[in-house]
Parts: C-alpha cells; sequence; structure tokens
C-alpha cells in the first residue's frame, strides 16, 4: 500500500501522532474491557476469537507507545498487523458464533469488537483513506448483521453502534485532513528551501557584481568628466584614467542571463532573427531546468524555422510576465501543416513538444499551415500562484465531510432517540435531549467566523452540560449506555467546536461531561460495565478529536507561512532579476556611449570642443542610469542627450518609488517631459513625484516649474 | 582664506578640484588624498575636506565624515552617481552638504565656498533624497517645511522657492536647517523584514530597479 513517495518530516510526525492517538484510544477501550466483568448476554465464541481482537489491540498499543520513535515503515507495518488481526476477528465472528449453520448462540457481541476507532485510525496511518473507510464500511456491515442474527437491536446496542460509527467517521476524517496537510507542509517546505537557498546564493552573485559594476562606473565617469572639463595640466591624468576605463569596460562584457542567452541564440543565428523582450518589474523568474527546457526549444525551433521556411521573416518574442514566461519564435515563411509532420521530423517532435511536456508548469503550442508561417508559442506558469488551490480544495473535502458526518449524527441519533423515547417511562425526555443537542450544534454551527468567539463557545459548552446534567438527572435507574446516549452524544458536538479553533473550551466540556458521569456513577444506579462505556466512548471521541483538531490547525498554519516565505523568496529573485536587467542596461549604454569616447582619449587623440560637450552628455547620460529610473522612457533619453549637447545640466530624479506607473501614463509623461527637454536653455529638473502629492510629475525649466498632469486648480508657480 | 582639501581614489578629481579652486580668491588647495586615514594627519592643514561618497577602500561615509568632524575641519560630500539611499546616509552625518561632481564648475565652487563658511549646503540631490524617504512621513516637520523639501528636490534654489512661497530667502534657509536637524535626529529606522532586504541596495552598489 506504501506509495513511492519518500516521507517528509511533517507527515512523519503526523503518522507518529495519529499512531499514538490509536494506541490512547486502545489504551482506553482495554481499561474499560479489562476494569469490568464481562457481563451476562455475550455470545458464546470459541477462544481463538477473541484473542484475535486481544492480540490485535496489543499490536496496536505497543505501536502506538512506540511511535515517537518509530521509523515510517515500522509506523505502517506495526498499524497493517493490527488492522488485519482486526479484520480478521471481525470477518470471522460470523462463522464463529455459529450464524451459518443455522444455530446461532443468541447473545450481545464483544464490546472490545465493537471499538472501531482505533481501529480506522490505524488502517488511515497504515494505508491512507481508502483502507480506512473501507474498514469502516466492512465492520458496520458485519456489526449490522450479526446484531440482527443474534439478538436484534437493543437501545444500547443501536446507540452504541452509531456512535462507535460516529466517532470513526470522526477520527478518520480529521486524521486524512491532517494527513494531507502535513503532505502538503512537506511539499511547500521543501519547495521554499529550494527557491529561499537558490535565491541567497543568486543575491550574493548579484551583490559582488553590482560593485564591481559601480567600480567601473565610477572609472568611467571620472575619465568622462576629466575628459570634458580638459583642465590645464590634465592631459596625461585624463589619458591614463581613460585607459584605465576602457580596460575595465573590456574585461566586463554584459553577462547574459537566460533572457540574454535567448537573445544570444536569435541575434547570433545563421540568418537575422530578431528579438523582442517586454519584462514586467516583478517578472517571474523560471528555474534552471525550466531555464533549460525554453532554451533548448526555442534553439530548436528557430533551427527548424532556418531550415524548413525558407526566406523570411523571424522574430524571437519574450514577455516575462508576474506569474510566468511566454517565448514565442514566429515567422512568416512557408509554413507546414502539424497534423502530417512525418516521425522522421525530430526537430519539433522531439526536441519542442517532449522537452516542454516533460518541464513541469511548461507548455508547448505549435501552430502553422502551409504557406501561412510558423509560431512555435513556449510558455511556463509559476507555481506558486496555484500553490493555494489544493489547499483550499482540501478545505473544501474538509468541509463536505464534515457535513456528511454532521448528517449522519443527526440522523443516527434522532433514531436512538426515538427508540429511547419509546422505551422510557416519560417520552418526552429524551426527545428534548436531542433537541438540546441539536440547538448547541446549531448555535455552533451558525458561528460566521472560522475560530468561534469565546462566548459563543461557552454557550456551547454551558448548554452541553446542562443537557447532560439533566438528562443524567431526569434518566430512571437503572441508567445504561443506551439511555444515558446523550453524554457521548454531547461530545461529537465538542469535537465540532475544537475544529472550530475551541480546542480548549472543547477540552473543558469533555471534563464536565466525565465529572457528571462520575457523580452520576457515585449516587445513583449505574450498571459499571455501562458507565465505562460511556465515559470511555466519550473520552475517546473529545480526547482524539480534539488532538488532532489542533494538529490539523497547526499544520494549515505553518503551510501557509511556508507559502508566505516562498512568496517572499519569489518577489525577492524577481528584484533581483529586475536588478540584473538594469546592471546589463547599464553595462550597454557605457559600452555604446562611452567607450568610443574614451577609446579616443586613450589613444592620446584631442578631443574638439564639440566632444567634450559629448563627454559631458554621457556623463549625464550614465547618471541617469542611477536616478532617472522610469522617466527614460520614449524620447526622453535621446531629447536629455540633446539638451546636455547644448550645455543644458540636466537632472532627471524618479522618486516614485516602489509604485507603478501605467504605460500610457508613462508614454504621455515622457512626450510631455520632451517637450519640455527641448525648450530649455540652461538647467533642467525633471522629477517623477512621491506617491501621494498631487501631481505625477514636475519640471524646472530655467527656473520656471511645470507640473503633469497640468490640473486647472493648480497654477505653475513662476520663479524668477 | 580658506584651506581646501580633498579625498577621492582618481587623481584627475584632485585636478579638476585644484583648477576650480586655485583661481578663486578666498580659497587655497591644501591637499589631495586618497583615503581618509592619509588625510587626518596630526596636524590640520585644511578647513574644509571634500569627501568623495563612496570611496574603495570599504569605508563608509559615516566613519568617513566622522573621522574628518574629529580632525577639526568641515566636509562636503562629493558625488559622482550614487543611489538614494547611499545619499540618505550621506545626509545622516554631519557633513555640510551633498554636492555632485558633475555640476556647471560655478556652481559646485559656490558650494565649495559655502561648505568652507561652515554653512548649511542644501541641493537639489539631498533635498530629493530626503523627500521620498519613507521614515521622513513620520518625521516632526510643518507643512511648511514639507512644502519647501518638495520645492528643493524639484530643483529650484533658495532664493526661487523663497519668490514661490512669498517668504523671504532666510526663512526658506531656516527651513532646510531644521529640515536637516530633523533628518539627524530620526537615525536609520528599525528594519522590517522587507526594509531589511531592500537595505542591501542600501550599500549604493546594487542598483534600483526601473520599473515599467
Amino acid at each position: 500500500m506504501a506509495d513511492a513517495r519518500p516521507t517528509g518530516r511533517a507527515e512523519l510526525t503526523t503518522r507518529r501522532t495519529l499512531l499514538f492517538a490509536v494506541g490512547a484510544s486502545v489504551a482506553i477501550s482495554s481499561v474499560a474491557a479489562l476494569a469490568v466483568a464481562d457481563p451476562g448476554g455475550r455470545v458464546a465464541l470459541p477462544a481463538w476469537q477473541p484473542a484475535l481482537t486481544t492480540a490485535a489491540f496489543a499490536v496496536t498499543l505497543a505501536a502506538g507507545l512506540a511511535a515517537p520513535w518509530l521509523p515510517a515503515r515500522v509506523l505502517r507495518a506495526g498499524a497493517g498487523v493490527a488492522v488485519a488481526l482486526f479484520v480478521s476477528a471481525l470477518v470471522t465472528l460470523v462463522p464463529a458464533s455459529g450464524m451459518l449453520s443455522g444455530r446461532p448462540s443468541v447473545g450481545t457481541i464483544p464490546w472490545a469488537l465493537t471499538s472501531i476507532g482505533g481501529i480506522t485510525l490505524a488502517a488511515l496511518v497504515a494505508g491512507g483513506s481508502v483502507l480506512a473507510w473501507s474498514v469502516l464500511g466492512l465492520w458496520t456491515a458485519v456489526v449490522a448483521v450479526s446484531r440482527i442474527a443474534l439478538d436484534g437491536y437493543t437501545l444500547t446496542g443501536v446507540a452504541n453502534d452509531s456512535q462507535a460509527l460516529l466517532t470513526a467517521a470522526t477520527l478518520a476524517l480529521i486524521g486524512a485532513g491532517a494527513l494531507r496537510a502535513s503532505a502538503r507542509l512537506d511539499a511547500a517546505s521543501s519547495r521554499t528551501e529550494a527557491a529561499v537557498a537558490r535565491e541567497a546564493a543568486e543575491r550574493g552573485r548579484l551583490v559582488a557584481r553590482a560593485r564591481a559594476a559601480a567600480f567601473v562606473h565610477d572609472e568611467v565617469l571620472a575619465a568622462l568628466r576629466g575628459a570634458a572639463d580638459a583642465v590645464a595640466g590634465s592631459a596625461a591624468a585624463v589619458r591614463a584614467q581613460a585607459e584605465r576605463a576602457t580596460g575595465m569596460v573590456r574585461d566586463r562584457p554584459p553577462p547574459a542571463d537566460w533572457v540574454g542567452q535567448l537573445r544570444a541564440l536569435a541575434e547570433g543565428a545563421r540568418e537575422p532573427v530578431a528579438f523582442e523582450l517586454t519584462r514586467s518589474a516583478d517578472g517571474a523568474q523560471p528555474g534552471e531546468v525550466v531555464v533549460e527546457a525554453l532554451l533548448t526549444a526555442a534553439g530548436q525551433a528557430i533551427e527548424n524555422s532556418l531550415r524548413h521556411a525558407g526566406p523570411c521573416r523571424r522574430v524571437v518574442r519574450v514577455r516575462v510576465e508576474t506569474d510566468g514566461v511566454r517565448v514565442e519564435v514566429r515567422d512568416d515563411g512557408r509554413g507546414f501543416d502539424p497534423a502530417a509532420v512525418r516521425a522522421d521530423r525530430l526537430g519539433i517532435a522531439t526536441s519542442i513538444v517532449g522537452v516542454v511536456r516533460e518541464t513541469p508548469g511548461a507548455t508547448v503550442r505549435i501552430d502553422s499551415a502551409p504557406g501561412a508561417g510558423t509560431a512555435v508559442a513556449l510558455a511556463w506558469r509559476a507555481e506558486s500562484a496555484s500553490s493555494a488551490a489544493p489547499a483550499r480544495a482540501a478545505r473544501v473535502t474538509m468541509r463536505v465531510g464534515m457535513r456528511a458526518i454532521g448528517a449522519l449524527f443527526i440522523v443516527t441519533q434522532s433514531i436512538v432517540a426515538v427508540v429511547a423515547a419509546v422505551q422510557a417511562p416519560f417520552w418526552p425526555t429524551p426527545v428534548l435531549e436531542l433537541a438540546g443537542l441539536l440547538l448547541a450544534a446549531e448555535i455552533l454551527r451558525r458561528a460566521p467566523a472560522r475560530t468561534v468567539t469565546r462566548v459563543r463557545s461557552a454557550v456551547v459548552v454551558a448548554l452541553l452540560a446542562a443537557v447532560a446534567a439533566a438528562g443524567l438527572a431526569a434518566t430512571p435507574a437503572p441508567i445504561t449506555y443506551g439511555t444515558a446516549w446523550f453524554v457521548p452524544a454531547a461530545g461529537f458536538v465538542l469535537v465540532a467546536l475544537a475544529l472550530r479553533g475551541r480546542a480548549g473550551h472543547a477540552l473543558a466540556g469533555l471534563a464536565a461531561l466525565l465529572a457528571l458521569l462520575a457523580l452520576t456513577v457515585a449516587v445513583r444506579d449505574v450498571l459499571p460495565v455501562h458507565a465505562v462505556s460511556l465515559g470511555a466512548r466519550t473520552l475517546t471521541v473529545v480526547g482524539l478529536g480534539a488532538l488532532l483538531a489542533v494538529l490539523l490547525v497547526r499544520l494549515r498554519r505553518s503551510t501557509l507561512a511556508q507559502a508566505d516565505r516562498a512568496v517572499l523568496a519569489a518577489r525577492r529573485a524577481a528584484w533581483d532579476a529586475a536588478v540584473q536587467d538594469e546592471l546589463d542596461a547599464r553595462a550597454v549604454d557605457v559600452d555604446r556611449y562611452a567607450r568610443p569616447l574614451l577609446e579616443r582619449v586613450a589613444r592620446g587623440e584631442e578631443l574638439g570642443e564639440d566632444e567634450r560637450a559629448q563627454a559631458r552628455a554621457v556623463d549625464g547620460r550614465l547618471r541617469d542610469g542611477y536616478r532617472a529610473g522610469r522617466l527614460l522612457a520614449g524620447a526622453v533619453p535621446e531629447a536629455a542627450m540633446a539638451a546636455r549637447l547644448r550645455g543644458v545640466d540636466v537632472l532627471l530624479l524618479d522618486d516614485r518609488g516602489e509604485d507603478g506607473v501605467d504605460d500610457p501614463d508613462l508614454a504621455a509623461l515622457a512626450g510631455w517631459l520632451r517637450t519640455h527637454l527641448d525648450a530649455a536653455q540652461g538647467r533642467f529638473v525633471g522629477r517623477l513625484l512621491p506617491v501621494g502629492r498631487e501631481h505625477l510629475a514636475q519640471a524646472l525649466v530655467d527656473g520656471r516649474i511645470a507640473l503633469y498632469p497640468a490640473a486647472e486648480s493648480v497654477s505653475s508657480v513662476q520663479g524668477e | 582664506m580658506a584651506r581646501v582639501a580633498i579625498v577621492d581614489d582618481h587623481e584627475l578629481v584632485g585636478l579638476a578640484v585644484r583648477g576650480l579652486i586655485e583661481p578663486a580668491a578666498d580659497l587655497e588647495f591644501a591637499r589631495h588624498e586618497r583615503t581618509v586615514a592619509e588625510m587626518v594627519g596630526p596636524m590640520r592643514d585644511a578647513d574644509l575636506v571634500l569627501l568623495d561618497l563612496s570611496l574603495r577602500d570599504d569605508s563608509s561615509p559615516h566613519e568617513n565624515v566622522a573621522a574628518l568632524r574629529t580632525w577639526g575641519a568641515h566636509v562636503l560630500v562629493l558625488t559622482s552617481a550614487e543611489n538614494p539611499f547611499l545619499i540618505r546616509e550621506a545626509s545622516r552625518t554631519d557633513a555640510l552638504g551633498i554636492a555632485r561632481k558633475s555640476l556647471p564648475g560655478a556652481v559646485l565652487l559656490d558650494a565649495i565656498a559655502s561648505a568652507a563658511a561652515g554653512e548649511h549646503v542644501p541641493t537639489t540631490e539631498w533635498a530629493s533624497a530626503l523627500d521620498t524617504d519613507p521614515t521622513l512621513q513620520s518625521a516632526p516637520l510643518t507643512a511648511r517645511e514639507r512644502e519647501v523639501l518638495s520645492l528643493y528636490a524639484s530643483g529650484m534654489g533658495a532664493r526661487e522657492v523663497a519668490t514661490a512661497l512669498f517668504v523671504s530667502e532666510n526663512t526658506v534657509n531656516d527651513h532646510l536647517r531644521r529640515i536637516r536637524a530633523v533628518y539627524h535626529q530620526i537615525g536609520r529606522p528599525a528594519a522590517t523584514k522587507v526594509d531589511l532586504y531592500r537595505r542591501g541596495i542600501e550599500d549604493g552598489f546594487v542598483p534600483v530597479p526601473r520599473r515599467g
């Protein structure tokens, strides 16, 4: 039954806790069975039959007590052996009791055999939900058949069996939920740890690179300013500085990230392939496996196009979005019929489709028709966006399960109440008890928040205790499990309370119920075996239910915390990727604008007036890399360059911080800035304003302030 | 006659500053050194030290300014191209101001002369770095002071701000001095987790990504 997946830390802990709970439940049952002498009226059974049950309990108890130290496989094996023993006891009950031979010995079935809660949990540990529900189903059938065949249903039988079934179903449901939650937690933990480690390593490299880049920049700026100022007597120093700067620029070609590699792939092709990149700042960062797959597939798509499409235009489009990336390789060449691709065209069959399909989160689509060109669209979606979905689905499963058990509770306990009312000397008593229990359950169900308020919780507990107290007082002696059915029934409402975040109150309620039972035993006539059974069942269902509910809540909370960490790591990785882009852009700027000029200075050439102005303009352009941010959009870089060449001191400041600006706004703003830059004569300061200011941006043009967007309520402030 | 020295990694920058200062009537060029340790000799021979914001010896603006102040000199910080975090860091020091090396010569010379006289030298970059510092949001600044800071950050000079707000230039300078004092007092904020991460870029080397 064991699956291939290794058991994670949280899951192992959960299994151990579950089996420990089983051990505890069996211990309670055993104490109950031993404390009380077997009453008369039991069905006669051969000695080996109860021995099977005893062995099952002994194995469970041993495994449960040793659970904190057992490895996963032994845990499962122990639970499996216990379940196998119990199931064989259950199955052999039918022949052993003589039901098949037509001479059944009349009597009740052993109480131990009806204590199914612990065994159901053991089945859950050994083989998961399927085994647990199968065992429970088998038990229900055998017990119902045996009861009917052996001595018919008594009130105690109905109450005991229905509540044993409810106990087992409740524990199995919560336990299965806890197992699922712990498996999710393990998966989330390992994913998060990998992401955090990757991010930290990447970050170290990034900081080192940024530091190195800053020094290069510093050298380049110093050389540019020296060349621009051309202070008398500085010629040799300027030349030395230019030599040093160009040397550093040569030593540090812009490194390629995966987008860079893709760009190199496109630009290095035999024939021209255009490259277009759209990248959002918090763009997703695919891992190494995904990058490898995307690069392989895109490379193959380019190669296919070069080989088969004939003369045509080709383009690689890359979109890096928040939740994933898209790479499209498109041409307007010959095209082909995808349905008719021969098997020997391995390029498409294995490289593109195959590689991508093996990559988690990745998809591929090939659109082509003869004469209509070819488009290969590769896409990858980040997992983090969907990781909350299974958790939500699991919670829905849990809620549906709880509703089913709630319905089962209402139906079975109503039947018990009706049977009790028929037999009771005063029929309304059991009906009132049922009404009290259902009222408490309804109060709980109507609580709006996931965690019930203290007051509502206290009301529920008080109501249940009142029902139990009044019921025990009103029930005529001798009190049996059947006539005191409402005490364990109240326990189920307490479990529901524990699941809604009030485990402490539930345990307080349990204490109250047990105290009431003890008091009743002390002052009134209660059959001892029934008193112990009542106490054991109530203790099992509330104690274990509360324990597992707390476990479940904790697991869910840890999973959420892991998800938060993962989101944080992803956000940092995205930020770092954007920083890398920034560094790349700067390296390109230095290469494009500064290097040609500095190489001439380094060779000892004298710069003319125009070229010195150009050096000053390039110095400004490189400084913009640090502070201009989003203002470097549209025609602004060119207009700033032109203004600087005219001798204008241009300062561009992006002071908006983290908050984004919509692209259309930015485009309009760029147009506006450009107009003002073109008009500047001496000094220009363009500033994207911090969030919360009345305007998006402002420009100071030779002492005059202009605001964007221009509002009628704000007149522009005249400087001089 | 005020004596001006400079601490900068580049010989060229020293030459340029010297070329700027020597013709000035009431300023005298003292020395050019590459580190603050080399500058602070037993005898103080400079009244004002121009300090490069990011020296390559791993020293921080904070330590450097403190050492120079102890030595007894005023400090004016010079920047080439740094992110606002590093400028904020320098703004928390005892330096009189922060000026960019690429300022037009006459403007830079004015700034040096003011600093040599021990006056506060507010600049556009300084104001912009402070105006956008989230920690200043909760600082005890008046609405008028915030207005002055914002206008100053937009590139206006004290005279222009004074005209725009219909107050005297002295009043504007008073406001700027108080903003500087308040900024000194609030110091570096306790960092939240995200801030702690972002602080990574505050060493002044890792750039702030461009958006959109």
